[in-house]
Order: structure tokens, then C-alpha cells, then sequence
């Protein structure tokens, strides 16, 4: 009788174990870089290709770069939360825009309305890569002495705005 | 994808550019057999490819995560290979590409990842699960060969055996004086010594029939990533299927392949070996009309039967549809062939290419019809 009930007991936490894994996103990759420097690059802006942005020009502050594309659907959806992360002015928003045509992403912004302090270009993807950049749209929050201490990969939501990164913003910026 | 944008005149040479046109962009499938690596970026030396396929094959695609970087189609796959060629041309040993994967993607990236903490449980969880389970089974078996010793010996013992009934032992000796058999004992744990063996040695012999043991090599799982190599497994197809000419659904298989590296007299002659199967769906009669029509340059005679068995079988089969509309132009039947295009137009994504093209065509067969 007691080892009937063990093997019901092992049984039951291998379904919830399965039942939990399904429950996960499998496009959730732990990235390597949370708590490691933000890779160095620099590359042209957007509007003027003069001038350039290199992580090392917002040095002693706290920034967000996003990673986007206007071929990409799920940065659509989640415009208005970036829209409503830059009215808050809490820090500088950083806009990288992977593997795109520069028109498409002009006629973009000015459609959509544009949350970007900064806007970078990487056509070949080449600075994605640096950054470990599987699938658009994903955001990184760097602090002020370079290091990356969060990664949201898909779309951000209101929920992710309010429950995670305004609290880790308000604190990272804490003097 | 560079297109062939003839305008179909109402004649049979016209509507294999509209063809490939538009069965590039909207009706045709992805083929398995068209492997990425041969139609992607210029490629560089032999030696470089095989040293990148070596590599690419032991990491992740993170887009398609069930897939290998070498066999994705991904767009960041392509990137990554592009960047995995630059750094065996710089002359980077494969452990620094490796680390230069890890250090952007994480353990992830690997299908192998390396044995540390957090993956202990990764790598040891079957051994655990096999020694857990192997240890159940020796106490539930202990306990078993417990019970029914103690049962045999009840009537008797039961006073001063009653507290030592873990070890079989002392029972059985005591059985022995009452001449009942200690039989169960031993046959149950032979008998899982028998599954111990037995079981594993099943398995091995199961997979050796059913199972394909060069398939665990990865380097033999890819697609065959040039035409030649595609070419020689199709070759070995046919040449199996000499042997067994009532295998239709191989036959079927072939003639596909045929098809798709255009060999149209092979493919016509496969599919009609492969009989009943052929038959099987309006794409199917579709394709067969297609290699029919495509190596007598017309239409005329068992393609246009098998069409209209296609549109029979799905009115909407978009390459039936297609097929038959040029096969009405040929034999100069205007109206039928505008009236079959027409119903395809709604099944083109709009906007596109294609549609533009079909709608040319349309208007074309509308413009000479309206000058006779």
C-alpha cells in the first residue's frame, strides 16, 4: 500500500514537472551576457549616417537598447509600451535597427511615432550577433558602468513595463 | 528569387514562364529536397565547407531551436554561417568559434553542452533514473520473495517468524521442514535477472532491424547539401526500385524527385509506374500533367485527362487550376482558359508579384480574344 502511493506520488510530480515545461516559453534563452559588459560597437545613426553611437557614449549612465526592425510584426505590439517607457523620460532610450532597409524605417517611425532618443542602423546584423540576438524585437537595460542587468526577448507589455523594468530602472538609478 | 515574367501569348510556348513564376512564389511547397547550404551564399573552398558543416553541425539553430545551424533556413542562421566562414578564413580554430557562440548564445547553443554544474543533472538524470529504478526493484523484489515465504511458512511459524520477515533466509528453512517449495524466491529473481538482460539486449536488437545506426552520426543526418550528391541518392532509389516495381509509393517518391531536378522523360515514366498512387490527390495528377506537357511541349492528350481528374478531384488545386487554364489556351479555348485563371487569382497573395503576372495574363487573353 505505501509503495502504491509512492509510485502515485513519483507519478504525480513527473506530470506536474511535464505540465510546468509546457507551461514555458522555449524562445526564453538564458542570456550569457545578463551581469557581463554590453558589447562594444559603433555604427551610423539613422537619421544622419555622419554622425555614429558607440555604447561607450552613454558611459556613467543608465540606458536601454532596443532591437527592432520595421519587417518585424511583434515590434508593432509592442510600440506603446516603448512609446509609454519614453514619455516617462527615465532614462535614454537606445533603438537598434537590425537587418533593415533605412526608408522602411524612417517611414516607420514617423508612422508609429518614434520612442527612440537614438536611433543605430546594423544592415548586416553583425553588431545582433554581438549581442546574441536570435528573434526581434528584444530590449537589454545596461547600468551605468556598462553591464547589462536585464534581457527581455518578444515584445514588451505594460505588465513587463510596470512589474519588471521600471522597478529595476528606478533602482538601477537610485544615486 | 529572380523571376521569369514571360507574358504567356495564348500559345504552348508561353505558359512555362508564367509557370515558374508563379509557382515559385505562391503554389509550390518548399521542397525537402532542396537543401539550404547549396543555395546559399557563394561558397567558399571544399575544405572550408566541410570544416563549417563539421562545426555548424554541433550547434544550435536559435531560431528553429530543433534544427542544426547547418541545416536551418533561417535568416540568423545564414548570418551565423557567414560569420563561422570568416573566422575559419582568419584562421580561428574551432574551439574559438565555439567559445564565440557560447559567449553570444549560451550553453544553449550547443547540442553537446559541456558537463558543469548547472547541467549535472542534464547529463547524470538517466543514470539516477536507471539506479533509482534499479534499486526499487531490488527491494520490491526482496520484499516480494519476503511475502510469499512468509506465507508458505504461516500455518506453522507464524508465532516466531513474525518480526524477521526481511530476509527470506531463515524462512525458507524453516519452510523446507514443512516441505513446501521455496520455488517463488528464486524465480523472481531470476526472472529479473532474465529482464535485466533481456531488456536491454531487446532493444538493441529491435533498433538494429527497425533503427539506422549511420544515422547516429550527425554529418550522415543532413540533407545532401550539393546537387550531385542529391543526384546519386536519387539515383540509388531508382535502382532499388528496379527490384521492386510494385512499390508504387517509391515509384511516386521518384517520380517527384525527378520532377523537381526537371528530368521530365524520367519523371512522366515513374509516374506512371507508380500506378493508382498517382493518382492519389488533384496536386499529385497536377504534377503528373505538368511532366507530361512539359516533355511533349503540349497539352494534348493524357495531361489534359489528367487535369481535368485533378479539378475533379479539388476544383481548387491551385496547380490544377493553373495547368488547365494554359492547357484551354493552347487549344485556343480562350474563354475556359480566362475563366480557370480567374479562379485562381484569388488564391495569389495580393499585391504580389504573381498576381500582377496572372492578371497580365488574363488581360492579355482578354485583348486577343476581343480582336478576333
Amino acid at each position: 500500500m505505501k509503495q502504491r502511493l509512492i509510485v502515485v506520488a513519483l507519478l504525480l510530480g513527473l506530470f506536474a514537472m511535464l505540465a510546468l515545461g509546457l507551461r514555458k516559453d522555449p524562445h526564453e534563452i538564458p542570456s550569457p551576457f545578463i551581469g557581463k559588459t554590453a558589447p562594444d560597437f559603433r555604427r551610423p545613426l539613422l537619421t544622419d549616417p555622419q554622425r555614429s553611437f558607440s555604447p561607450a557614449d552613454l558611459k556613467g549612465q543608465v540606458w536601454l537598447l532596443n532591437v527592432w526592425a520595421s519587417w518585424c510584426s511583434a515590434c508593432r505590439e509592442e510600440h506603446p509600451a516603448l512609446l509609454e517607457l519614453s514619455r516617462r523620460r527615465v532614462l535614454p532610450v537606445v533603438g537598434l535597427d537590425y537587418k533593415d532597409e533605412t526608408a522602411a524605417a524612417k517611414e516607420w517611425l514617423q508612422q508609429q511615432g518614434n520612442p527612440y532618443g537614438t536611433v543605430v542602423v546594423d544592415p548586416d546584423g553583425k553588431v545582433g550577433i554581438d549581442w546574441g540576438v536570435y528573434g526581434v524585437p528584444e530590449t537589454f537595460l545596461i547600468d551605468r558602468q556598462g553591464i547589462v542587468r536585464y534581457k527581455h526577448t518578444g515584445p514588451l507589455t505594460a505588465d513587463v513595463l510596470e512589474t519588471r523594468l521600471l522597478p529595476l530602472i528606478a533602482e538601477l538609478n537610485k544615486p | 528569387m529572380t523571376l521569369a515574367l514571360t507574358l504567356p501569348t495564348p500559345s504552348a510556348a508561353g505558359w512555362k514562364g508564367l509557370l515558374l513564376g508563379l509557382l515559385l512564389l505562391t503554389l509550390m511547397q518548399a521542397s525537402p529536397l532542396r537543401a539550404e547550404l547549396s543555395t546559399e551564399e557563394v561558397k567558399a573552398s571544399p575544405a572550408v565547407e566541410a570544416r563549417l558543416v563539421a562545426i555548424a553541425d554541433e550547434l544550435r539553430c536559435l531560431v528553429c531551436q530543433n534544427e542544426s545551424l547547418s541545416a536551418s533556413r533561417a535568416d540568423l542562421a545564414k548570418d551565423l554561417r557567414r560569420e563561422i566562414r570568416t573566422m575559419i578564413a582568419d584562421g580561428k580554430s574551432d574551439q574559438d568559434i565555439l567559445d564565440f557562440m557560447v559567449a553570444r548564445y549560451g550553453d544553449f547553443v550547443r547540442y553537446r553542452p559541456p558537463f558543469k554544474a548547472s547541467t549535472a543533472l542534464l547529463w547524470l538524470g538517466p543514470l539516477l533514473f536507471l539506479l533509482g529504478g534499479g534499486l526499487w526493484l531490488r527491494h520490491s523484489l526482496r520484499q516480494r520473495a519476503a511475502r510469499t515465504a512468509e506465507t508458505a511458512v504461516a500455518p506453522v511459524a507464524a508465532a516466531n517468524e513474525s518480526q524477521s520477515n526481511v530476509h527470506p533466509a531463515p524462512a525458507t528453512t524453516t519452510a523446507d521442514s514443512q516441505t513446501a517449495p521455496p520455488a517463488p524466491v528464486r524465480l523472481s529473481r531470476r526472472s529479473a535477472w532474465t529482464l535485466t538482460i533481456a531488456l536491454p539486449l531487446l532493444t538493441l536488437l529491435g533498433y538494429a532491424w527497425l533503427g539506422n545506426p549511420l544515422a547516429l552520426n550527425p554529418a550522415n543526418r543532413r540533407p545532401p547539401d550539393d546537387p550531385a550528391a542529391m543526384a546519386r541518392s536519387i539515383e540509388q532509389l531508382a535502382e532499388r526500385l528496379q527490384k521492386q516495381p510494385d512499390n508504387q509509393e517509391g515509384w511516386l517518391m521518384l517520380a517527384r524527385s525527378y520532377r523537381m531536378l526537371g528530368d521530365d522523360t524520367r519523371a512522366a515514366d515513374a509516374f506512371a509506374r507508380a500506378g493508382n498512387k498517382a493518382h492519389g490527390s488533384a496536386t499529385l495528377l497536377a504534377e503528373y500533367a505538368e511532366v507530361l506537357a512539359s516533355r511533349d511541349s503540349s497539352f494534348a492528350g493524357q495531361a489534359t485527362t489528367l487535369l481535368s481528374e485533378a479539378l475533379g478531384k479539388d476544383p481548387e488545386d491551385g496547380l490544377a487550376l493553373f495547368l488547365a487554364g494554359a492547357a484551354a489556351a493552347e487549344r485556343g479555348d480562350r474563354a475556359a482558359a480566362r475563366k480557370l485563371w480567374q479562379q485562381l487569382l484569388p488564391r495569389v497573395e495580393a499585391g504580389s508579384e504573381a498576381e500582377a503576372t496572372l492578371k497580365a495574363a488574363i488581360d492579355r487573353l482578354q485583348q486577343t480574344s476581343a480582336k478576333r
